[in-house]
């Protein structure tokens, strides 16, 4: 039944692409994704749907990654040119002329304050990033000024993958359910052309765009869910998708060989890690935390698991962010020491019985549990797995610290390029739970992120400084087993050309970038 | 000598092997079962592997089979046999706690109902029909996502849809014998209800029970497996027939190995246990077809 709705929808948008241009058939581009995009609200979206918000909305600024080796730059998105004053409370972005939303609104200075007012009206998750934003001025229509309560880098934080988009104003009050059920007003190069929440989201060429479209460009992009790994694997090598994320490590040489298809890998600000609770015993001692992290295989994971894919992460900044502290503290696997310090703490063998809970479907959260449960076996602590829903998993951990999970196994990747949403948002004090999960509480450490986040925009160089000493406290305290920082590889088909991953936002394919 | 004429042989030919009546496939099936069995009871005398098999990661990943380890290894490098050895005392443990629970509460179940009649029946019965109404794989689904993690939750959400067969095989039981005179005399005698059940009743039910009972262990361990495969099993590194399978499912076809050895094991037990039921019936049938012709009128 599903199949044939697929197809019925599939075969539904092509026709009416066709019917008013027979002679040439759309180029169609497909792309497979591991998990379903759950908030196409551009102003409260926090997960896997700037798959499809970044090809239909644009930001005022976007992020981008410095070709061999040089430095990353802000390119200018829906805004041209930005300044800052003196003072640095007050930023001028000029804006693109000539640019309609999907629904023929202009864009404008107006267009800029609705959406930015949205964000922080609707408080979503990463709405944060707008704090120092008192308010946003409109002197001529493609002028816009933010004032600030205190100095923020405002060009880098409209780069952000999240909440950052740009929304017509023509939307009004209408909430996210109006988003959901597949309706979009951006400017972007793509429009939503068919929505099935969990199934498929089928995108569109918007013939207004304001940009080109490059030589043998796609039409039609269709961004299909896939839970199970072989079925992802299986579209791809059959030519059935040209784009997948989330492969199987090990699968990943057979797929190369391959002739249709490749394996490419592009740096990410990625990480893995498990939570620890210390907010309730045993893991509130330090010194279970170092032995839990002394008694992690590292090696086997990184070099053999994941065959080298990765590296293992040194804090909770993933390597080649500002912020990353190369000289902080890395657990390596040492068995005895780790017994010593259980011994030390008071823990008797085999008295220590912990849970930990990872994201069902994905295979390398299991993996990694099922190594740290054998070597936690040697120096007697058991640990218990627990596979959930990503739902279920943060509806424990965020209801009540004394009676979740020990250890919380997730991913992380940054809204904007910036080491504070990886310090701030993990491991800062929160009086209401929000993601960090291992319910850590450190004044010396939030001073250090405050210290960073307030002269983010005077001194870069201080603000790194500062977040590189927050990273050395929190490598020390371990608040967290740090496993790995890891690469974007996806599978691609080689028809595909012009294809360039961006760390800043994850597993998008920016779809008027390629072609075949 | 004074039997000189055989008297009751069925047709065909005479069983090779012959185990309590059985013909010969249920005979096979017995002996398939006993190795199996045998096997798994032995499990840490016949693997070089054996914390491998509980689990513990080894240091080959993805090895084909070879002389070291005959089935090959899984993606943290155990050794297949080992696990399959181990998964299997787990399969048989779960299929042998489910179907127990299944008679345990079907049976007397069944047996009140047909011995009371009248309402007691109807509210029985229906609490059945409702329970039969669901296909029981996804009866099983809902009870342990509901119930959660855990071999205690694993066996009361699979046999808690599978008792209303054993209540209808009771039930069909003593309805046949309800009104044979045996019954009707020990009631004129005051003989308590409970009793009656228990010593006239309850050994008209014991073969058709034990008969199903055959028949499901081999569904059981299909049930567990397919529970597991779809992540509703016991946690991981627990080993298990059908969690392997959906580990070792990506890796098809370059690594055959890896599911198609547990694959081979649910299959071979599951049907060995069918074709033991199917066997048992039948010579059951023959003899009660048999004793019921004999019997003088």
């Amino acid at each position: 039944m599903k199949l044939i709705r697929h197809l019925l929808i599939a075969v539904a948008s092509v026709l009416a692409i066709q019917l008013p241009a027979l002679a040439q058939s759309p180029s169609i581009f497909t792309a497979t994704y591991s998990s379903g995009f759950i908030d196409l609200d551009p102003s409260t979206a926090a997960s896997s749907e700037i798959a499809v918000l970044a090809n239909v909305y644009e930001p005022l600024v976007w992020w981008q990654p410095g070709s061999d080796g040089g430095d990353a730059d802000l390119m200018p998105g829906l805004a041209t040119s930005w300044d800052v004053s003196e003072d640095q409370l007050t930023w001028t972005f000029k804006l693109r002329d000539g640019v309609v939303f999907h629904d023929g609104t202009p864009f404008t200075s107006e267009a800029v304050k609705y959406s930015i007012e949205r964000t922080q009206r609707l408080e979503g998750a990463s709405s944060w990033i707008w704090w120092a934003v008192q308010s946003v001025e409109t002197p001529d229509a493609l002028t816009a000024v933010f004032k600030l309560s205190d100095p923020s880098p405002i060009a880098l934080i409209a780069s952000s993958a999240y909440n950052a988009w740009m929304v017509s104003p023509s939307v009004g009050d209408k909430a996210g359910d109006w988003f959901n059920a597949g309706n979009a007003a951006g400017t972007g190069p793509f429009t939503i052309r068919a929505y099935e929440p969990g199934v498929q989201a089928i995108l569109q060429r918007f013939d207004n765009y304001w940009g080109d479209k490059p030589e043998g460009g796609i039409d039609i992009a269709v961004l299909d869910i896939v839970e199970d790994p072989v079925l992802r694997e299986q579209r791809l090598l059959g030519g059935k998708s040209d784009w997948s994320e989330n492969l199987e490590t090990d699968n990943l040489a057979q797929i190369d060989e391959n002739p249709n298809v490749s394996v490419v890998r592009f740096n990410a600000f990625q990480n893995f890690f498990g939570m620890y609770n210390t907010a309730k015993p045993p893991l509130d001692n330090l010194a279970v935390r170092q032995a839990l992290s002394y008694a992690y295989p590292y090696d086997l994971l990184v070099n053999d698991i994941m065959a080298g894919q990765v590296t293992q992460a040194r804090g909770a900044v993933p390597v080649g962010m500002p912020g990353h502290a190369s000289d902080a503290m890395q657990f390596s696997q040492d068995l005895d020491k780790a017994r010593q310090l259980l011994t030390d703490a008071g823990i008797e063998d085999n008295s220590l019985n912990l849970t930990v809970t990872y994201t069902t479907g994905l295979p390398e959260p299991q993996k990694a549990a099922e190594l740290y449960k054998a070597t936690l076996a040697e120096i007697g602590v058991n640990l218990t797995l627990q596979p959930m829903s990503w739902e279920a998993q943060y509806e424990m951990a965020t209801a009540d610290p004394a009676s979740a999970q020990d250890i919380f196994m997730m991913f992380w990747w940054p809204t904007y390029v910036t080491s504070l949403d990886f310090l701030s948002s993990l491991f800062r004090s929160e009086d209401t739970i929000n993601y960090n999960l291992s319910y850590y509480q450190n004044p010396a450490f939030d001073a250090l992120v405050d210290e960073g986040a307030d002269t983010m925009a005077t001194d870069a160089a201080a603000s790194a400084k500062s977040f590189e000493e927050a990273s050395r406290v929190l490598a020390a305290d371990a608040p967290a087993v740090f496993l790995y920082d890891q690469q974007s590889v996806y599978g691609v088909s080689n028809a595909i050309k012009g294809y360039q991953a961006n760390p800043a936002y994850t597993n998008v394919v920016f779809l008027n970038q390629i072609s075949r | 000598m004074r039997h000189a004429a055989p008297t009751h042989r069925r047709p065909g030919p005479r069983p090779i092997l012959s185990l309590w009546g059985l013909d010969r496939v249920g005979t096979l099936s017995f002996v398939v079962i006993a190795v199996i069995l045998g096997c798994i009871a032995l499990a840490p005398f016949l693997t070089g592997y054996p914390e491998q098999g509980l689990g513990t990661p080894g240091p080959d990943r993805l090895v084909a089979p070879s002389s070291e380890h005959i089935m090959g290894t899984d993606r943290l490098g155990r050794d297949l046999w080992a696990r399959i050895l181990y998964g299997g005392r787990l399969s048989v443990l779960l299929a042998v706690l489910v179907v127990s629970l299944a008679v345990i509460i079907g049976t007397p179940l069944g047996i009140i109902a047909g011995y009371f009649g009248g309402w007691v029946d109807e509210v029985i019965m229906r609490v059945v029909d409702v329970f039969l109404a669901f296909p029981p794989l996804l009866l099983a689904i809902f009870l342990s996502a509901l119930l959660g993690p855990g071999l205690l939750n694993l066996v009361l959400a699979i046999g808690l849809g599978w008792w209303p067969w054993y209540t209808r095989i009771a039930r069909a039981q003593v309805l046949s014998y309800r009104q044979r005179p045996f019954v009707e005399a020990a009631e004129f005698m005051g003989v308590h209800p409970v009793t009656i059940m228990r010593r006239h009743l309850l050994p008209f039910v014991g073969t058709p029970v034990m008969i199903q009972s055959t028949l499901d262990l081999g569904s059981a361990i299909l049930t567990v497996a397919a529970l597991s495969f779809l992540g509703l099993g016991l946690p991981p590194p627990t080993p298990d027939w059908g969690q392997i399978i959906s580990e070792g499912r990506v890796y098809f076809p370059d690594r055959w190995w890896y599911v198609t050895f547990p694959g081979l094991a649910i299959f071979t037990v599951a049907l060995a246990f069918n074709l033991l039921g199917d066997s048992i019936r039948h010579s059951r049938e023959s003899e009660h077809s048999r004793a019921t012709n004999h019997e003088p009128s």
